[in-house]
């Protein structure tokens, strides 16, 4: 009876210790893919919204002068015009590009957008 | 002694099948998530695609009469969606980067072409409306027809894009 128990422990030492560790690398995964789903989640979000804008400007823009089009965001929007290019986001944040560069340089607080164009260029403002 | 062996070759078997499981989960999880990019990445090159056939065919560009030393926006049309030859001409005098850095798709790869209804390539000035090489060694390719008039001709102004 002595030496049953005593063959027996070391296998069940051994196999709580193995299923520890696979709990605790199955937890490091799980941690892992939480955080790549949030990440993903809010790269989505404001990749969205940016494209979002964009469309609202090229909007504006080919429908002529006096078009005006009214929007809301949820980020900041940073818009540079040299580059064409728009940010949203402040931390980690997402740029889509525009074909042109008739707009204003501006830095937009999240809430309500007014892009307008006046004579071909789109002035873009919180309104 | 039996008893023992027998549930170290259950625990064996048990991890073993276990330890799969997860790596096909692990797999299918990253497949997944490759897949979700290239969607997400072609739905980004199709609105880019239609946002330039958009400019090319619903604008008359910047300035009016603009040429490939003025240009500021291409558009290609004397009014919505009737093709201007002189400005399909200026298009054809530009290189290739020199379009791509206009229309920002500096990343990207283009083909532009126009064609009669018949498939035809149509010519302005008398040279071949068509710009790049149709040959992208590519999946990942947006291909975008918009039907425009060119004089009386019923036209069709093809663009592709690719990364």
């Amino acid at each position: 009876m002595i030496t049953r128990k005593a063959q027996t422990s070391p296998e069940w030492l051994f196999s709580i210790g193995t299923i520890f560790f696979i709990f605790l690398f199955i937890l490091g995964i799980a941690f892992e893919k939480k955080t790549e789903v949030i990440r993903t989640e809010r790269f989505t979000v404001l990749r969205n919204e940016c494209l979002k804008i964009a469309e609202a400007v090229m909007s504006t823009f080919l429908g002529g002068d006096g078009t005006s089009i009214q929007s809301k965001v949820s980020y900041n929007v940073s818009i540079i015009a040299n580059n064409r290019l728009i940010t949203v986001g402040d931390k980690d944040a997402v740029g889509c590009s525009i074909p042109i560069n008739r707009i204003n340089n501006a830095n937009l607080t999240k809430g309500n957008l007014i892009s307008k164009n006046i004579k071909d260029f789109v002035v873009v403002s919180n309104g | 002694m039996a008893k023992g062996q027998l549930s170290s070759m259950d625990l064996a078997i048990s991890v073993m099948v276990f330890v799969f499981l997860l790596v096909s989960i692990i797999s299918f999880w990253n497949i997944y998530v490759l897949r979700f990019d290239a969607n997400l990445n072609h739905k980004e090159l199709a609105l880019k695609a239609v946002t330039i056939t958009d400019l090319m065919v619903e604008n008359t560009g910047i300035p009016t009469a603009w040429n490939k030393t003025t240009a500021q926006v291409i558009g290609l049309t004397e009014k919505d969606r009737r093709l201007d030859s002189n400005k399909l001409s200026a298009l054809l005098n530009m290189s290739y980067s020199q379009i791509k850095g206009y229309l920002n798709i500096d990343a990207n790869e283009f083909y532009f072409r126009v064609v009669d209804m018949n498939g035809a390539l149509v010519k302005a000035q008398g040279q071949v409306v068509e710009i790049g090489n149709q040959t992208a060694n590519t999946d990942f390719i947006v291909k975008i027809r918009r039907f425009t008039l060119y004089g009386s001709q019923k036209t069709v102004l093809e663009f592709l894009l690719w990364q």
